[in-house]
């Protein structure tokens, strides 16, 4: 079995941070084996994941009325992991935003003509359909959402 | 990675129909370098060819540009079709079931034969 990879980082829950955030994880995907299928998929559901963070959870960091630790809720932040192995990829998100559970929300894909087309949950569509599992919890920091990319399911040789 | 920042090329064809043809990568920092030209050519014209032939990558940032214009199109009666995805971007079209509501295309005759009918 080769050696797992795996990475961590952290941006600034801004665009600034979130252009910064996706260039890496396009750097990453690409460049250790994954296959093209794989290392788009990461790349799209990273992208639609940590923009939903950034354009909705920026007003007004959610906080747990319970714990008093406001000091340390005064920005929001994005911890990005990304790790490899022989089986699969993983990538997981967290952000101190509101809660927002990415598992339960409502997606879809297009159902309809064009004129009545929503574009909203388009996106929530595509990391369900894109990925191979999605898993959310809560945690003390705030969000945290893993994603499984299967590189055997996705019939991918290694 | 270092990649030319998405732009788009608009020609007027025969027949009343735009082409757009859109280099480089539709994500998040690309789609803001295009959308308001997007949005300037949805705005205006009736029969429009997106050409994806150039396009490395699509996010759904991406896909939302596309429906928004197609959609502005289709408000005034006209057509907004898409022409030769990439694989990759193929795939995410499809996943997104963009394809059931925005005709895709392979054959460049059979996009211009469907707009100028």
């Amino acid at each position: 079995m080769a050696e797992a990879l795996s990475w961590h980082r952290e941006f600034t829950g801004d665009m600034t941070g979130l252009v910064e955030a996706c260039g890496w994880i396009e750097e990453l995907s690409s460049g250790h084996g994954l296959s093209d299928d794989i290392s788009n998929a990461i790349q799209v559901c990273f992208e639609e994941l940590a923009s939903n963070v950034v354009r909705h959870s920026g007003d007004g960091l959610w906080k747990d009325p319970t714990v008093d630790d406001a000091e340390s809720k005064t920005a929001l932040v994005l911890k990005v992991a990304l790790s490899i192995d022989d089986r699969k990829a993983e990538l997981r998100l967290e952000d101190n935003g509101k809660p927002f559970d990415v598992a339960a929300a409502p997606s879809h894909g297009v159902d309809q003509p064009v004129a009545d087309m929503a574009v909203g949950g388009l996106g929530l569509h595509l990391v369900k359909t894109l990925s191979t599992a999605v898993d959310y919890r809560r945690t003390a920091y705030g969000n945290e959402v893993k994603l499984e990319f299967s590189r055997v399911a996705m019939q991918e040789p290694h | 990675m270092t990649e030319e920042l998405a732009h788009i090329e608009v020609s007027d064809l025969a027949g009343g129909i735009t082409e757009v043809k859109v280099f480089g990568r539709m994500d998040i920092k690309g789609v803001f370098a295009i959308e308001d030209g997007f949005a300037k050519i949805a705005d205006e014209k009736h029969k429009v060819l997106v050409n994806l032939e150039a396009v490395t990558f699509l996010a759904s940032l991406g896909i939302r540009t596309l429906v928004m214009s197609c959609k502005a199109v289709a408000a005034k009666g006209g057509d907004l079709v898409l022409l030769n995805p990439q694989a990759n971007v193929d795939k995410v079209l499809k996943s997104s079931g963009i394809d059931q509501a925005i005709k895709i295309f392979t054959s460049r005759d059979e996009a211009l034969a469907y707009l100028g009918k």
